[in-house]
Order: C-alpha cells, then structure tokens, then sequence
C-alpha cells in the first residue's frame, strides 16, 4: 500500500524527511537575511543558462570532435588527449577567474599584485596540452610496437 | 508529449557513466566532505561564538553545539585545520565536477518525478546541487577577495548555514542512494579499475540509472578517467597548498593568493587588511596612544610604559580563515600580566577591542585559556623591531591556535571580566 502510494518503504519517508528538516533549518537561517533571495536567483540564472547556452554548446562541440575523431581512425584515441588539458583549463578559469580576469579586493587589502595569474594560468593551460600530446605520442609508440586485436577510433 | 534535446534518454551516450562510476567518485566525495564537515566545525569552534560579540552568523539554535573552549595547544591547530579545510575544498572541485557529469542524464530524466518518493528524491538532490556549489564557490571567491560576489549576502552566516543545508540534503541523499552504492560495488567490485580501454565495456542499459541506453565506443577507460580527475584534484590542492606550508612552497602554488611576501625585511610577511583599508588614522598611533585596562582597576598604559614591563618572545603563527598563515618571533607583554596589573588576575575572559571604528572584526572575546597562557602576548615588536603599522603598530594580540582575525590589531582597550 505504502510502496504503491508513496514509491518506497516507511523507513525511506521518515529518514528523508527528517534530514530535509535539518536543511531546511539551514535554509531559514539563511534567509533571515533580506537579500538571500539573490542566491536562489543566482542559482536559476546559472540552471537557465546552462540548459539554453552551455548544454548544445558543449554537446555540438563534443559531437564535431567525436566525428573528426572517427574520420581519423588510429589505435590511440586522440579525443581524451585534447579534452581532458582543455577542461581542466577551463575548470581552472571557473574557480580562480576572479584572480585572473583581476576582480578582488586583494591589492587594496593586503598590498599583494593580482597580476600574473592570467599569464601562469595560459601558461598551465599550454603546458597540459604538451603533457598530453607527449602521453599521446607515448601511448601511440607503444600502440605501434604491440599492435592491439582491432579497435579503432572513438564515435 | 514525448520528450526532446536532453531529455532523450538517447542522446546521452558516454559508455564510461553508470551507477558504478558514480559509486567510486561518492567515496572520494564522502572523505574530502567528511574533511570538510568537520574542520568546518572547529573552525567556527574556534572562533569561540559564545564568547561575548563573537557570534558572527545571528545566534540560531546550532550554536549550542559549540560551548567548549578552543586550546592553545598545539600553536598550529588552527593553522592546520584551515589548511586542510581550504586545501580539500578546492580538492573536492574537480571530483565534483566529475560527478555532475557522471549523474548528468539522471537531472534530465523524463516524466521529472514518478512518485511522491521521487519528488522528495529531487528536492534532497536539488537542495544538495545547489548548496554543495554555493559552499565551493562562496569558499573560493572569499579566499579570492571577491568580496563583490557578497553584496547580497553576509559570507560567514551564508556559508555556514548553507552547510547545514548540505549535510541535511547529504544524509537524505545517503539514505536515497546507498543501495545503488551497495549494489555497484556488489556487482562490480573494483573490477573496472582492472579493465584497459579495450576491456571497457557499459554499465548495463537501465532508464532508471544513469548508465546509456545507446552507448557510443570508450575512448577512454574507466581507470584512465578516476585518474584524470584523481590527478586534477591533487593539481588543484598544490596550486593552492604553498599559502597555508609556506618557504619554497609558497611560490609554487600558482594561484594561491598569498604567494608571494608583500615586503622584506623584518615587517615584510603577510598582511591580511591594512592599516589603511581598516581605516587607522597613523597620527591616533602615535605618542598619544594609550592602552586602556579595565578590570577591577583602570589603568592607561603608553607604549614606552608597556615597553618597560616584562617582554616576552615566542615564535607563532598567524592563521587566517581563508587557509594562509605565516609563522613570525613575535615579543611582547604577557597577556595575563596586563590582568593583573588591572588587578583581575584571575579573570575568566578578556575583550579586546581595536582602534578600527567599524567592522565586526574590531573587537574579540579571548577565553580563560588563552587570556592564561604564558605565549599569549599583547605583541609590540616582531623578529626584533616594532610592529608596522599594517602588522598593528603600536601593539597587538598574538596568542597560539587562535584564529588570525582574533589576534586584533592596533589595541586600544581590553576588558578583563569574570567567565
């Protein structure tokens, strides 16, 4: 009755509820502030943007590397090579971006520069393509000395 | 209505995604959060919220949780619970990341909820998405002085309350989800991290999982990706790990705000706010200075009168909330002097305000520990001249494991009272 009614057992509804009471103690005291609506606001720029801009942008740009990638058929797959530096770059802008675009209080707080971080962030980002074309270049040699049984490329 | 775009179980097709794949990154999320939760505790028991004004997030019924005094010993506790608690979280980003996308086509699953099991399934996710992000990022871009991100909201209370909000979220989320956990491993074991690219094969095909309906070919193995991403997550900690070590370190971790010194010489070691940015006029500094005692006598001490008592020298840190620290040969008057010469020797606490006119931080409340111990010193020299004026000329409060911010800066006035 309960698992036809509710989706799961007893157990499942009270546990669950009872922890959702605690976040949503969080939650009030969060919102005890009168501004902490911009958060939620925030929070639905970023899922709309997401799901509109950043979801088919990065899905066609996936999709075009996995078909280049295909067209190119060798026993190494070249695609995690580029992916994986370009990611972590990226990734790497995501979280220090206010460093390296210069946002920040931390000259005028501390007297410290806030140049140079967008100088070493290019010059990770050029270094982890190298890394990643030598990884390639090692595991292709390899590749050539043992030939794998027959698989090829990615899709 | 038959489901489009994302919502097509179809187009996701990465043959690495599937129950077992987000069972092994749970367990790297469960220790770094497990980190997280805790010195994210001590860290707000260090600060002693039932101390005076100390309270920073509005008082809620939690803080009853947190009514034991924070030691003196070891002098870098305080320095290595932030450390580590800085440290993981940026640790904790990639992995996160990882597991976003790994679960990516379980938030576009289609109807979006089934039973009223389910809508409580999606709103424990919900909640858990949003407030993992919110702490990551809150954390980063306080420790990146993005202090504009704030305006909506006060950093300390938000990010604290938003843990409570996580960890909420979390155990329903454990209590949803640890029978897949459970079952992935049963079935799998650690296997797949045995499996080269050309052993890689899917998850079975299940819409209720995250795993592909229509897998494409692996072009990349399941180890080979926990080893990116385990990679990536060391990268970011010893990007950032230098600030909190220090030496050599330091330069090394390449965007760790406090890279580098701001100066040389005896003085030159990090500043967290200026002189100028607290709003400290240098001329209210100078001879006409006095420190005002207040215990069950006043006194007004000038600096050279300060200078004439019995100085002290300790090597300590100061360790800021946001995972720095710098460790310096501070010399200075015992505090537990000062309460004598006010006659409350045997006070129970200590306020000590700052000439800072403003700001929550311009005043703390020291307990009966560190008010006592021998190495806690209103500081006037540091590695054998005076204090700057950005380091809190003319005195300071230096005292070991205290938070840095506790140690207040340019000290006017401390009041000796009874617990």
């Amino acid at each position: 009755m309960m698992r036809r009614l509710y989706g799961a057992g007893p157990a499942h509804l009270a546990g669950v509820l009872a922890f959702l009471l605690l976040a949503t103690y969080g939650w009030t005291r969060i919102f005890q502030h009168p501004k902490a609506w911009t958060i939620v606001a925030a929070f639905v720029v970023v899922v709309v943007a997401h799901d509109l801009i950043f979801l088919p942008l990065y899905t066609a740009v996936w999709r075009a590397a996995a078909r280049a990638g295909a067209s190119t058929p060798s026993a190494v797959p070249v695609l995690p090579h580029l992916a994986a530096p370009a990611l972590i770059s990226v990734l790497l802008f995501v979280v220090w971006f206010p460093l390296i675009v210069g946002k920040g209080m931390l000259t005028s707080l501390s007297t410290l520069p806030l140049q140079g971080y967008l100088g070493r962030w290019l010059i990770l980002t050029g270094a982890l393509f190298v890394v990643s074309a030598l990884s390639y270049a090692l595991r292709a040699a390899r590749a050539r000395r043992r030939p794998a049984p027959g698989r090829a490329g990615v899709s | 209505m038959s489901p489009s775009g994302p919502f097509q179980r179809e187009r996701w097709t990465s043959p690495l995604r599937g129950p077992w794949l987000a069972s092994v990154l749970s367990v790297g999320l469960a220790v770094l959060f497990g980190v997280e939760l805790v010195t994210g505790y001590l860290s707000h028991a260090a600060y002693q919220p039932q101390l005076g004004a100390n309270d920073l997030t509005g008082g809620g019924l939690d803080q009853q949780l947190f009514g034991w005094a924070w030691p003196t010993s070891p002098a870098w506790l305080y320095l290595a619970n932030q450390g580590l608690h800085v440290v993981a979280g940026v640790a904790l980003i990639p992995i996160v990341a990882a597991k976003l996308w790994a679960v990516m086509p379980k938030f576009y699953k289609w109807p979006p909820v089934r039973s009223p099991a389910d809508a409580l399934e999606r709103l424990s996710l919900g909640l858990l998405v949003g407030s993992t992000l919110f702490l990551l990022f809150s954390g980063v871009w306080n420790i990146a002085y993005w202090y504009s991100a704030f305006r909506g909201f006060d950093f300390v209370a938000a990010h604290y309350y938003a843990a409570w909000v996580f960890l909420g979220s979390l155990l329903a989320h454990v209590i949803i989800k640890s029978p897949v956990m459970v079952r992935a491993f049963r079935e799998h074991g650690l296997r797949p991290l045995g499996q080269s690219l050309a052993d890689t094969i899917p998850e079975p095909a299940d819409p209720q999982t995250s795993a592909p309906l229509a897998p494409a070919t692996p072009a990349l193995s399941r180890r080979g990706l926990l080893g990116l991403v385990g990679a990536t997550s060391a990268g970011f900690a010893l990007l950032l790990a230098g600030q909190s070590i220090g030496g050599v370190t330091r330069g090394i971790s390449l965007f760790a705000p406090r890279r580098q010194d701001p100066g040389g010489g005896p003085n030159g070691f990090q500043v967290n706010k200026t002189a100028a940015s607290a709003g400290i006029k240098p001329e209210e500094t100078q001879s006409a200075w006095r420190l005002t005692l207040r215990g069950t006598r006043a006194r007004e001490l000038s600096r050279t009168e300060l200078l004439a008592l019995p100085q002290h020298t300790y090597q300590l840190p100061i360790a800021c909330v946001e995972g720095w620290s710098t460790t310096q040969t501070w010399t200075g008057v015992r505090l537990r002097d000062l309460a004598d010469l006010a006659g409350s020797g045997d006070a129970g606490q200590v306020l000590v305000e700052s000439l800072q006119s403003d700001g929550v931080l311009r005043q703390a409340t020291l307990n009966r520990g560190q008010l006592h111990d021998e190495r806690s010193l209103l500081a006037l020299r540091v590695n054998g001249v005076d204090l700057s004026l950005d380091h809190g000329f003319p005195a300071r409060v230096i005292v070991p494991a205290l938070p840095g911010v506790h140690n207040t800066k340019w000290v006017a006035k401390m009041t000796f009272e009874a617990a």
